[in-house]
């Protein structure tokens, strides 16, 4: 009968576009069912306003993907914002208001972008002098984690740092298109990295298995320390868009970025230990998130509530994925 | 009452798409030492976890002393007197030998409280039983391989098994610690118990086994006694054709006049001492010597892999510091270590990705990855090594041992290595894939590369290396050459 | 091969194996010469108070790692179970009940993490992260992100009572301790712990039900969590999302420097409860100098990257020198 076969049929194919695509139809529902409740979130202007909210975290989130492409964690990548939002406010206050305020911006920018650097990069020492693996990257990063945040901290004796430097080019860094681009540029650059040089290809055999990684000549320990460098440069560069957007600087800006970077990481398909996922993982990621925020805004609903949708977003994309990768292997053994 | 202990009639077992077992029917008699041979995928490792419960059959009976039984699991199979010791072993490492002989249930006293003393002597008392006398307090991680497979049979015994399955019980023993487990063996059967021997060693099976099965894709072909076969047949009977037990010959390629690699003096922390060696252009050199002499950890420092504390290494007779497995490859070796599940390949990526991560510039077009390029190259390195799988994009997982062992063979390759080192090349292949890779070994040195094979089988050792070196506690007790290679010299080296 | 070559190792090993000790032994004298009154009893007290709230609900969290699982969500469900028991001590007058419920909501939550990491096979570190924000979600909407009190006479009594000079707090700690350490060492279950976070296959093969023992691990953890919470209300008698924001990590570092591998099938409440007492102590002492809050968490940190630098180091070291037996 028709009938039977065609639902056997959608009933067998239906199951596999969910489990393999359903953090993307979960996007779309949202989507679909926040325009219902309220119409405006469809305007181009909300949508923009998520993306450019979504830009900062985005960029910590595409660090954060290289390190757990390698198999490891990096929980010190809010803290690193707190540092370097404090430094670079600081400096613009100091030299902002001077002439040649466009030569400052892009000092600051360096500046933070090299602290991001250099804290990654000690990360990265550290956890490859013992061979970390998973779990002693998640301890030493979070160790950093507590130095860093307290070093924000002792920066400006735990003092809020409102911008008093001139309205130009650092706040700009936060408006209209601006941020949008930097995050999507940079992934896109970042994408290319992972996926179509060796350098990308020999971060996710790190991650696949480490051991043979180091037996097949790769260098393994200096991958990781360029990876945990880069994800530190990137929490610093987010640090740019963070405090341009609120013109300040407070020395527990970045607490939780970490733990929202890693959720949005994982909810995009990257597996935590390593070898599979990337950046276009990460980006559906940050979208379902940050739309999903955005959306029970929108509806209402209490950010503290938020926090529950947010939690079972986690357990749920996570679970789907296990699904998918479960149901993949019993076909690929026929 | 069934002079079979043992029955397993028209036993069929199928996964999805593969059809593991046809009609399987096998009888072992009481007490007898029986073995099970076959080439990997043959389904010798499937026949037996059906009998151990851990599969059900999708069709068959399995008969114990006569009477049918249904294993839902490897209680129920254990219940019935039966135990399977894996090749892998499956003791848990952190905890003691007393703990994993009665792993998850301990005797407990009156209070319900673990009685640690009782445990312990029992603990003992079996090890006693096989003759052996060390402390049951001791975590398994401390242990050697062949104590380790005593704490296996130790934990047969504590559940009095009465048929004990042992799923290549030789793989990582040496000569003497196998002569130990054939009068373990021996005393099994003196005190009654059956036991079911699973290995492709042949010598063995003759030395030790009362009757032979084999199996080939998945049927049982025939069963004979010991006495009344030999070698050739039981080998034709395995592969479907009458093969050369001989090892393959080559055209000599030897350039006496070009040393590519030469070691001085190499010592590492705790596993080598003073070995110095020489390998000349298109040699086979093998590497012998007991399991734990310090040969891996030779080749490692070799390699980069380990750091050298002492000594030097010259290529072409230029000095090289090698400290990583990069400066390794950078002098055009490279390493197929012993373990190639753990070591030697990514389980789950792509045979592609695991052969093109050595040298990844070769498919590459300015800094990124050319796909095509990649494809053809790729493509030219599977049908060069003749790697059986659907496409490059299978996962290595799926292949079996011999094919996974040609991938990583691929991957040196693809690097354009002089100087291969293997670690135990042929281990957990089945006889034709052997045979192939031999043929592939031959065919590289004709090529102008070297390779130094270490290898624990003695017959291939003296089978394909053009020199033999002996490797003892650390330090090189010996080269052998021409008539002088012979199993006699190299145990005597060997052995202290 | 010789067995020579381990009786050698074992006191090295031993020395090695109390290194946490001489560092807090050491650390504690050090103190004691720079500012004697770090020894006064009314600051040992404060100290053991503080290690006995963490310490219940490290004993759990070592219980997890022994099975090879996390659970970050310890800080949250610490946080409910305060919320939770002040509210129904409030509305209810009945501490003994509003006790009986607190542990049945841990022991709920608990196991619900347990189902989902073991019906779902994901990783708890990614699981406990998703219950932990939307444990924390649930503590926020319910109290507004104010904080909580209440005035009941009984969780006054228990909180302020002492016995020889020590805190009752100090007395249930030394219990849950007990206890959770007889049952790792003398129960089949607590043995089968170790089995499956030891090797799960392995485990699975001698017939042990895994996913049971983990999830019972989080139940038992789930118990903890609010255990924790009602002794940390009978020590302040109020409760909110502030108090123990960094209790999971804590514990996690405990355990690490009381010498607990992370990849399980090995360690005990004791050896924790040791690691949970340096850092305790570490921490006392910063303030006790006198340092700045943020010098504290600097220290905090540092040591914590030392110490667990320093663990590796020694792993490394035994591994290799246990290599050469196999």
């Amino acid at each position: 009968m028709f009938g039977e076969q065609g639902i056997q049929y959608l009933k067998a194919n239906l199951t596999k576009v969910l489990r393999s695509q359903g953090v993307l139809l979960g996007l779309v529902l949202i989507i679909i069912v926040a325009s219902i409740v309220e119409p405006t979130f469809m305007t181009v202007s909300n949508i923009l306003n998520i993306l450019r909210q979504a830009s900062a975290i985005g960029i910590i989130c595409l660090g954060v993907t290289f390190v757990m492409m390698t198999g490891g964690m990096d929980l010190s990548v809010g803290a690193i914002v707190s540092l370097c939002s404090m430094v670079a406010v600081v400096m613009m206050n100091t030299y902002g208001s001077l002439p040649g305020s466009t030569g400052i911006v892009l000092l600051a920018i360096l500046t933070v972008l090299a602290i991001g650097f250099a804290i990654g990069v000690i990360n990265g020492l550290i956890i490859t002098a013992f061979n970390g693996r998973l779990g002693e990257t998640f301890i030493i990063t979070y160790g950093m984690q507590i130095v860093v945040a307290s070093l924000a901290l002792l920066y400006t004796g735990g003092q809020f740092v409102p911008g008093i430097f001139a309205m130009g080019l650092y706040q700009q860094l936060s408006m209209g298109f601006v941020p949008i681009i930097c995050f999507l540029s940079l992934a896109a650059i970042m994408h290319v990295v992972l996926a179509y040089t060796g350098f990308g290809k020999q971060i996710s055999f790190i991650g696949a298995n480490m051991d043979c990684a180091r037996m097949s000549g790769i260098k393994v320990s200096r991958l990781r320390v360029i990876t945990y460098g880069i994800c530190g440069a990137c929490a610093g560069f987010a640090s740019i868009i963070v405090t341009s957007r609120v013109y300040s600087a407070s020395p527990l800006q970045g607490t939780g970025y970490e733990l929202e970077a890693i959720a949005a990481v994982v909810v995009g398909g990257t597996s935590q230990s390593g070898g599979t996922g990337g950046i276009v993982n990460t980006i559906l990621g940050v979208l379902v998130l940050s739309v999903l925020g955005n959306a029970l805004n929108v509806i209402g609903v209490d950010a503290n509530a938020q926090l529950l949708f947010r939690g079972a977003i986690i357990i749920i994309a996570v679970g789907l994925d296990m699904w998918n990768k479960m149901a993949k292997q019993r076909e690929s053994t026929k | 009452m069934s002079q079979f202990i043992l029955e397993m009639r028209d036993i069929c077992k199928s996964f999805p798409g593969v059809k593991a077992l046809d009609q399987v029917s096998f009888r072992v008699q009481a007490g007898e030492v029986h073995a099970l041979v076959g080439e990997n995928g043959a389904g010798k490792s499937t026949l037996m976890k059906v009998l151990n419960g851990v599969l059900q059959a999708n069709s068959g009976t399995i008969l114990i002393d006569g009477k049918p039984s249904v294993f839902k699991g490897t209680k129920e199979a254990q219940a019935h007197g039966i135990s399977l010791i894996y090749q892998e072993f499956n003791l848990v490492n952190t905890l003691s030998v007393a703990e994993n002989i009665y792993l998850g249930f301990l005797q407990t006293g009156k209070s319900g409280l673990i009685y640690w003393k009782t445990v312990r002597k029992d603990a003992s008392d079996l090890i006693g039983r096989l003759g052996f006398d060390f402390s049951v307090r001791e975590k398994v991680q401390n242990l050697s391989v062949a104590e380790k497979q005593l704490v296996e049979i130790a934990k047969a015994l504590s559940v009095n098994a009465r048929i004990i399955a042992m799923d290549e019980p030789t793989s990582a023993l040496t000569t003497k610690e196998i002569e130990k487990l054939f009068e373990i063996i021996r005393g099994l059967k003196a005190q009654g118990i059956t036991v079911i021997y699973i290995s492709h060693k042949l010598d063995e099976v003759f030395a030790i086994c009362d009757t032979v099965t084999v199996l080939r894709d998945g049927h049982i072909i025939d069963t004979k006694n010991v006495r009344d076969t030999n070698h050739p047949e039981i080998i034709s009977k395995m592969v479907g054709r009458p093969v050369e037990m001989s090892y393959p010959r080559r055209a000599v390629a030897i350039r006496d006049d070009e040393t590519v690699l030469e070691a001085r003096g190499v010592a590492c922390a705790g596993f080598v001492k003073d070995v110095s060696f020489s390998l000349k252009k298109g040699e086979i050199l093998g590497i012998a010597g007991l399991v734990g002499s310090g040969r891996t950890e030779l080749v490692e420092a070799i390699f980069g892999a380990r750091s050298l504390h002492a000594g030097e290494i010259l290529i072409h007779g230029k000095k090289v510091r090698i400290r990583s497995t990069a400066d390794g490859k950078g002098c055009s070796m490279g390493l197929v270590t012993e373990d190639r599940k753990e070591t030697g390949l990514a389980l789950h990526y792509s045979v592609s990705d695991n052969i093109v991560i050595t040298n990844l510039k070769k498919i590459s077009k300015n800094l990124f990855v050319d796909r095509k390029l990649s494809q053809e190259q790729v493509g030219r390195y599977v049908r060069e090594l003749g790697i059986k799988t659907p496409s490059a994009r299978q996962t290595v997982m799926n292949l079996s041992g011999g094919n996974q062992q040609k991938v990583v063979l691929a991957k040196w390759l693809f690097s354009d290595v002089e100087i291969l080192i293997m670690d135990e090349p042929t281990r957990g292949i089945d006889v034709g894939a052997k045979y192939e890779i031999y043929l592939l070994m031959n065919k590289l040195v004709e090529q102008g590369k070297s390779i130094i094979m270490i290898s624990s089988e003695l017959p291939e050792v003296l089978g394909m290396s053009d020199r033999v070196i002996v490797i003892n506690a650390g330090r090189k007790k010996g080269e052998l050459r021409g008539d002088g290679m012979t199993p006699e010299a190299v145990m005597s080296l060997a052995i202290k | 091969m010789s067995r020579a070559k381990t009786k050698d190792i074992r006191p090295l090993e031993l020395f090695l194996n109390q290194t946490v000790l001489f560092l807090l032994v050491g650390f504690i004298l050090i103190m004691a010469l720079v500012k004697p009154s770090f020894l006064a009893w009314w600051n040992i007290q404060n100290v053991l108070i503080d290690v006995s709230i963490y310490g219940v609900v490290a004993c759990g969290m070592t219980i997890l790692i022994i099975s090879g699982e996390f659970d970050l969500s310890a800080s949250s469900q610490y946080m409910w179970a305060q919320i939770l028991y002040i509210t129904l001590l409030n509305s209810t007058n009945n501490p003994f009940l509003s006790i009986i419920l607190t542990l049945g909501s841990g022991f709920l939550l608990g196991t619900i993490n347990g189902l989902i990491v073991t019906r779902f096979r994901i990783n708890s570190f990614i699981v406990t992260l998703g219950t932990m924000t939307m444990i924390r979600g649930l503590c926020l909407v319910f109290t507004g992100g104010k904080m909580v009190d209440t005035q009941n006479k009984f969780i006054k009594a228990l909180g302020s009572a002492e016995f020889l000079g020590l805190s009752s707090l100090f007395y249930i700690y030394l219990v849950v301790l007990v206890i959770i350490s007889a049952m790792l060492a003398y129960t089949n279950f607590g043995r089968r712990l170790y089995a499956t976070g030891g090797n799960i296959e392995v485990a699975h093969l001698a017939g042990i039900n895994t996913a049971f023992q983990k999830t019972a691990a989080f139940s038992i953890m789930g118990v903890l969590c609010s255990i924790g919470g009602i002794m940390l209300v009978a020590q302040l008698r109020a409760g909110s999302t502030q108090y123990g924001t960094d209790l999971a990590l804590t514990c996690v570092a405990a355990t690490v420097i009381g010498g607990t591998r992370l990849s399980g099938g090995a360690g005990n409440a004791f050896r924790t409860a040791l690691g949970m007492l340096v850092i305790v102590v570490l921490y006392k002492a910063l303030i006790y100098l006198g340092l700045q809050a943020y010098y504290q968490n600097l220290v905090k940190g540092s040591v914590l990257i030392l110490v667990v630098m320093f663990d590796l180091f020694m792993t490394r070291r035994r591994t290799t020198m246990k290599q050469e037996r196999s």
